[in-house]
């Protein structure tokens, strides 16, 4: 588990590379507690969001079961008619939660910037 | 101390901080409320030492759709302060043991302290407290390599989760206390699963209700049994309200009479307290005894209503033998939280009834053995559930003849074995208490049976436990399929 000083760091560059950049959590998947959090509003309620799409991946990961589907949950993308949402797994017991505006980026650019940065949250 | 708090919809749970003095376990505390955004309420401090504890509240993360609701708590760390330190483990639903590991001096007194830790908490049973223990200091030149550290805490803490840390800087602590919250809710889902997770408000909500809690525990090194004692002080759960007259339809038994009892019994106030087992009752002094059972309590009232049912079908399949006065009630005994009560007027029973007989004449009290051991008898007969084991604690004189005077076993109660020689166990219940309360009758009563003039048909049971030669013969107590027949009556020789 990457110190709160490191994924800090790490959402900060993640965050230079996404226009529209509003926040972005490591959340422990089993509890939905935040290990590290980077926000540029104040009004987003990062550590309930991060509790709720927490049960959001559990739900997910049971229907896959559910369904016999053997293959792995990598990412879930989730688009608002404002907000861009990214949940990204970056290990069994944690995720990356990103929520970018929809006016200046697009899913693209936040999936390279996340893709590019998660070995650092690990 | 895990509680369901249904009201708020949240599971609340408490992380202790522990460690030796110095550690580091204020500074992590205060760490994490900077990385959380919270603020931490120490009550009092003296030259930088914590006196009483650390307070901090977060809530965050969801539990099977319940928010989190952690009270993190530190304890003090001196040596005189230990009731206050093994009254919070107590109370841990899991610890992070915070180690000085600058230096290896600091080490070994961490790793005697761990061990006095890991004493208290053997006492939590299954399942177990979750430790982590936070291998503070991180940055000193001198600080013990994590190898070396698992070496000195040895076998028994092999399984114990190491996290390593610089408290000042921050490093370290926010992923210490998710790990503890994933420890404890390892726990939980535990405590969930066998069906004994309370339910209801904690019975310490806030740090004010904790000092006060603190407060009354002794300051000095204390004894074994003050630390017990200050232990359930702080654990002790809130008192549950006492059913009352505005306990709705549907929730008292029986309908009509039940009403009335309940109105009579609680017509005086009265005060409720807690056993150690945790079971309350109310109304010593009042001539009624209110009882409710530790596991008596129920989130929802339809759940506390099916409870309801099974003792009332207890009760009414028994009604003959029991005592008349009494009732079933399910009344609100906190916000969202159940209770069963049982309420019954206290009746005297065979053994207080032959104590009051105690200063008869001889005769006299013979005959009262004799009617005890009769009424005795007519119980084993009418109990046709072995739960009702009629001793002489248990069954009083009516005027139905014998009754059931103690508090009715619930429907889960495993019965206690059913004596196979009813007159056998008369006997010895006699004979106990003619070794006690009537020590200084039994000489007198054994002259007595000797020119005994107009037995009764229990004259042979009585005379058995004051000769205290063992139960008589089956010939004169025989045994029938459904309880004890009395021996025919004869005259003495």
């Amino acid at each position: 588990m990457p110190a709160e000083k490191h994924i800090v760091e790490s959402f900060e560059k993640i965050a230079a590379e996404i226009p529209g950049f509003i926040a972005a959590s490591l959340v422990d998947l089993e509890s939905g507690m935040t290990l590290g959090t980077k926000t540029v509003r104040g009004d987003f309620d990062l550590a309930a969001a991060s509790a709720y799409n927490s049960e959001m991946v559990k739900q997910k990961q049971k229907i896959m079961r559910a369904l016999s589907i053997k293959s792995n949950l990598e990412d879930m993308l989730i688009t608002l008619g404002d907000q861009i949402h990214l949940i990204k797994l970056v290990s069994p017991t944690t995720f990356i939660y990103l929520a970018a505006d929809r006016a200046s980026a697009n899913m693209a650019i936040v999936r390279v910037a996340v893709n590019k940065y998660q070995g650092l949250f690990v | 101390m895990a509680v369901l708090d249904l009201d708020r919809n949240t599971v609340v749970i408490r992380i202790v901080y522990d460690g030796p003095p110095r550690a580091g376990k204020t500074t992590s505390m205060r760490a994490l409320a900077r990385s959380l955004g919270r603020s931490v309420d120490t009550p009092e401090e003296t030259d930088g030492r914590t006196m009483f504890f650390d307070w901090m509240e977060y809530t965050g993360g969801l539990f099977e759709g319940h928010q989190i609701r952690c009270q993190i708590v530190s304890v003090p760390g001196q040596r005189d302060l230990a009731a206050r330190r093994r009254a919070l483990l107590d109370t841990a639903d899991v610890v992070v043991f915070v180690a000085d590991t600058g230096d290896r001096a600091s080490v070994d007194a961490s790793v005697d302290h761990v061990r006095d830790m890991a004493r208290v908490l053997r006492g939590h049973g299954d399942p177990p407290v979750g430790v982590i223990v936070q291998a503070n200091k991180r940055d000193l030149p001198g600080a013990v390599p994590r190898d070396e550290l698992r070496a000195a805490l040895g076998d028994d803490f092999a399984r114990v989760a190491l996290t390593e840390s610089v408290a000042g800087a921050g490093d370290g602590i926010r992923e210490t206390f998710v790990l503890a919250v994933r420890l404890a809710l390892d726990r939980i889902r535990e405590l969930m699963a066998r069906g004994v997770l309370p339910r209801g408000r904690p019975s310490i909500d806030t740090s004010q209700e904790l000092l006060a809690a603190l407060e009354r525990l002794p300051t000095a090194p204390a004894a074994p049994g003050d630390i017990a004692a200050a232990v359930l002080s702080v654990v002790a759960p809130a008192r549950p309200r006492l059913p009352n007259a505005r306990v709705p339809s549907g929730a008292i038994w029986p309908p009509v009479e039940g009403r009335m009892v309940l109105h009579e019994a609680t017509a005086v106030d009265l005060s409720v307290q807690r056993l150690d087992h945790g079971d309350w009752i109310a109304g010593i002094g009042s001539g009624w005894r209110l009882h409710s059972a530790a596991a008596a309590a129920f989130a929802e009232f339809d759940e506390g209503r099916q409870a309801l049912l099974a003792w009332a079908r207890l009760h009414a399949a028994h009604v003959e033998l029991l005592s008349p006065s009494r009732c079933v009630v399910l009344a609100e005994a906190a916000a969202s939280t159940w209770r069963l009560w049982q309420i019954v007027k206290i009746a005297p029973s065979l053994r207080a009834w032959i104590a009051e007989g105690a200063t008869l004449d001889t005769g006299e009290l013979f005959d009262r053995l004799a009617a005890a051991a009769t009424a005795l008898a007519e119980a084993h007969a009418r109990a046709t559930d072995s739960r009702l084991l009629p001793t002489l604690d248990t069954i009083g004189r009516g005027a139905r003849g014998a009754q059931f005077v103690a508090l009715m076993p619930g429907p889960s109660a495993a019965p206690p074995p059913r004596p196979s020689d009813v007159g056998g166990h008369i006997a010895r219940e006699l004979s106990r208490m003619l070794a006690a309360e009537l020590a200084e009758r039994r000489q007198d009563l054994a002259q007595r049976v000797t020119r005994r003039i107009s037995p009764t048909p229990w004259d042979d049971v009585v005379a058995a436990a004051i000769a205290d030669r063992g139960p008589p013969p089956l010939a004169t107590a025989p045994i029938s399929d459904r309880g004890l027949l009395p021996p025919a009556t004869a005259p003495r020789s």
